[in-house]
C-alpha cells in the first residue's frame, strides 16, 4: 500500500515504522528538518520536507498515488486542510486525521463527511486513552479489557497470582476447571514474552494472559479466577494530572457518579479544571508531594491514575501509591522504551496512547472487511475482528483443517449478534464476525483467509 | 452477450505510477459519474482481495447505484504495473467494470465471461498488440458470445 503520512512527531513516527517494517511504501511530510533526520536514520522511508497542507508539497510527495493519508501533525488546521487538498486534487481515497481540539470532534457528525471536510476517520488519542482507562477502572481486577463487537466480546487480560486457580494448569485442562464460562485463551505471557498458547502449554504464577470471552461471563470468569471485583459506584479514585486525558477520565467517571480526587499543578489550569468538572475536587499541588498525597488519603484509595504528560512522573508516582498499598494503580506511559521496566516494577496496568493510536489506524490498513484491531500486551500481538464474506477461504470447513497460519487463534465467533467461543470444529460461516489473534509474521497470511475472490461484487 | 465500449473508454497507453492513480486516470475519462465515488467504491473492493488475476490481467469492479446500465473501461499499461496481482506478475490489461446495484446474476456472467476472455493467450496478444479502439472492440464482440 502507498501511504502518506503527514508529520513525524510521536504517532507519525511510530505509525511509519510500523507501516514501512509491513513492506508498506512510506512517505512522511513535516516541517522540522530535524524530525525528517530521526525519520530516515531509523527506516526505509521518504521524507519530504514543507507545509502539510501546501497542494506543492503533497504533490511532491505523490499524492497522486496514495492509497491512504494519515495527517498527524500538531496542528488540528493543518491536518483538517491537508485531507481537503489530498482529496481535491490527489483523489487520495481513504484519509484519517488526527484532531485533538474538542471544539471540532464534538461537531464531528457534522463537520466530516463525503460532502463536508472529507476525512474518513478521525484520531482523537486523549480520548481513545481515556476511554481505555475507564474501562480498566470498570473491570479492576482486570490488568486490561478491549471491547470488540461493540462490546459483546471481550477480551481480558489477567495476571496470573502464586497459587490461584490457573497457576500450574495446562492450556488445555482450562475448561474442565473453568467448567460453564466459556474462554479462549488467546495470548500467553512468560518471562516477557508474548505468544499464542498452544494447548501443552503451562500457566505458571506470574505469567499473564488474555481470555476471550462473552461479556456476560466477565464477573464470572474474575471471581471464579481469585480476582475481587470491587463495585463501580463507591470507589474511591485519586486522578493525578489534569491534562486532556485526566480532565477526560474525570468527566467520565462523574458520569459513572465517581467522585474523584484530581491533583494538578499548574494554577491556571487548576482553576479551569474547577469550573469545568462538576463534582471532582480539584487539588492544587505536586504530583509527587508525599504529605499532599497523605493528606488526601492516598492509602483509602482503590485506584490511582497517574495521567500526567511526562511519564517519568508517572512511574514515580504509581510507585508511591504502590507504597502506600493502593489496589489499583493504572499508569498512562507514551514512550516504548519504558516497557520492560515497569513490568518489572511490579507496575501491571500501563496505558499508552501510541499503542492505541496505532492500532486504530491499522484496522484501515488491514485488508479484508475489518472491524476493529488492537493490540495486545506489549504490542507483539495483534487482534483483528473481520467479516468473513462469501467466496473467502476461511469459509466452510472446520477450523481444524483450516491450516491457520502459525500462532494464530480464532477467540470467538459473533453470529447473528450471538458469541460462539468456538473449538476445533466450528465452521465459520459467511457473514459471521470473526476476532482472530495472530503476530506481525502471520498478518498477510491472515488476511489471505478472509479476501474474497474475482466474483465477489 | 452484448459487450459495448465507448471509443473514448479505451485507453491504450496510459502510464500511471500506481495502482490508485491507474483507476482514478480510468475513472476520469467517465463522464457521466461521480469519479470520486465510484474511486472509493472500487478500491474498496480491491481491499477485500486483489483482481488482479494474474497473467498481468486485472478486473476492478464494483457496483453504483446511480449508474444505468454496465460500464467498461479497457486500459493497456506497456511497461505494467504493480497490482498486489495474486501471481505477483505486474499487470499490463486492466479492465474495469462498473454495473447498476441491481440485477446480480447478469453482472457475474459479465464479470465471468470478461475473466474467461482474457484468460485466452491469444486474446491477450491480441489486445497487446491492438493499434486502435476498432480493434479492441472488435476482440471483445468477437470473442465473447
Amino acid at each position: 500500500m502507498n501511504i502518506l503520512i503527514l508529520g513525524a512527531g510521536e504517532v507519525g513516527f511510530n505509525i511509519a515504522q510500523r507501516l514501512a517494517i509491513e513492506g508498506n511504501d512510506v512517505v512522511v511530510v513535516d516541517l522540522d528538518k530535524n524530525c525528517l533526520q530521526r525519520v530516515s536514520d531509523s527506516m526505509d522511508v521518504k521524507t519530504v520536507w514543507g507545509n502539510a497542507a501546501h497542494p506543492s508539497v503533497l504533490a511532491q510527495a505523490g499524492a497522486e498515488h496514495m492509497d491512504l493519508l494519515i495527517a498527524a501533525t500538531t496542528n488540528d488546521e493543518v491536518n483538517m486542510i491537508a485531507c481537503q487538498v489530498a482529496h481535491s486534487l490527489y483523489q487520495v481515497p481513504t484519509k484519517i486525521a488526527r484532531v485533538r481540539e474538542a471544539d471540532y470532534v464534538n461537531a464531528a457528525s457534522q463537520l466530516f463527511g463525503r460532502d463536508d471536510l472529507p476525512i474518513d476517520h478521525i484520531i482523537f488519542p486523549e480520548q481513545e486513552a481515556a476511554h481505555a482507562i475507564v474501562k480498566r477502572v470498570q473491570i479492576s481486577a482486570a490488568v486490561d479489557a478491549q471491547d470488540f463487537s461493540g462490546g459483546k466480546v471481550q477480551l481480558i487480560g489477567l495476571r496470573v497470582a502464586p497459587k490461584t486457580l490457573l497457576a500450574g494448569l495446562q492450556f488445555n485442562e482450562l475448561q474442565d476447571v473453568l467448567q460453564d464460562i466459556q474462554v479462549y485463551m488467546v495470548a500467553h505471557e512468560h518471562n516477557r514474552r508474548w505468544r499464542v498458547p498452544n494447548g501443552d502449554d503451562v500457566i505458571l504464577a506470574g505469567d499473564s494472559l488474555y481470555a476471550a470471552v462473552e461479556e456476560s461471563q466477565v464477573k464470572l470468569l474474575l471471581q471464579k479466577v481469585g480476582s475481587a471485583c470491587t463495585d463501580c459506584a463507591n470507589k474511591s479514585v485519586m486522578i493525578l494530572g489534569g491534562g486532556n486525558v485526566g480532565y477526560l477520565v474525570a468527566k467520565e467517571l462523574e458520569n459513572m457518579n465517581i467522585i474523584p480526587k484530581l491533583i494538578e499543578q499548574n494554577p491556571t489550569r487548576a482553576l479551569w479544571l474547577a469550573e469545568n468538572l462538576d463534582k471532582t475536587t480539584v487539588i492544587l499541588g505536586s504530583a509527587l508531594d508525599r504529605e499532599l498525597l497523605e493528606e488526601e488519603n492516598i492509602d483509602r484509595m482503590d485506584d490511582f491514575l497517574a495521567l500526567t504528560n511526562d511519564d517519568e512522573t508517572n512511574i514515580l508516582a504509581s510507585l508511591i501509591a504502590k507504597k502506600y498499598k493502593v489496589g489499583h494503580i493504572v499508569t498512562l506511559v507514551n514512550r516504548a522504551i519504558y516497557n520492560d521496566l515497569i513490568h518489572e516494577m511490579g507496575l501491571d496496568v500501563t496505558v499508552s496512547p501510541r499503542l492505541t493510536t496505532v492500532a486504530s489506524i491499522l484496522s484501515h490498513i488491514r485488508k479484508g472487511r475489518v472491524l476493529g484491531t488492537a493490540c495486545l500486551g506489549d504490542g507483539s500481538l495483534e487482534v483483528i475482528e473481520a467479516e468473513a464474506l462469501e467466496t473467502s477461504a476461511i469459509l466452510n470447513a472446520p477450523l481444524i483443517h483450516l491450516n491457520l497460519p502459525p500462532q494464530t487463534v480464532v477467540g470467538a465467533v459473533v453470529r447473528n449478534d450471538k458469541v460462539i467461543i468456538p473449538n476445533g470444529y466450528t465452521h465459520i460461516q459467511a457473514h459471521d464476525h470473526v476476532l482472530m489473534v495472530t503476530t506481525h509474521a502471520s498478518i498477510p497470511a491472515v488476511e489471505q483467509l478472509f479476501q474474497v475472490h474475482l466474483e465477489f461484487f | 452477450m452484448n459487450i459495448n465500449i465507448a471509443p473514448e473508454h479505451v485507453l491504450l497507453n496510459i502510464n500511471s505510477g500506481s495502482k490508485k492513480a491507474l483507476v482514478a486516470k480510468m475513472l476520469s475519462s467517465v463522464l457521466t459519474i461521480d469519479i470520486d465515488q465510484a474511486l472509493d467504491i472500487v478500491m474498496a473492493r480491491e481491499r477485500l482481495g486483489s483482481t488482479g488475476i494474474g497473467h498481468g490481467v486485472a478486473i476492478p469492479h464494483g457496483r453504483m447505484e446511480a449508474l444505468e446500465e454496465p460500464l467498461i473501461v479497457v486500459a493497456r499499461h506497456i511497461e505494467g504495473i504493480h497490482f498486489d496481482a495474486i501471481d505477483g506478475a505486474p499487470v499490463h490489461l486492466v479492465v474495469l467494470l462498473l454495473v447498476p446495484s441491481d440485477e446480480e446474476r447478469k453482472h457475474l456472467e459479465l464479470l465471468a465471461a470478461l475473466a474467461r476472455l482474457l484468460q485466452n493467450v491469444d486474446v491477450r496478444t491480441a489486445l497487446m498488440s491492438a493499434e486502435s479502439y476498432e480493434q479492441v472492440l472488435d476482440i471483445f464482440q468477437t470473442s465473447v458470445k
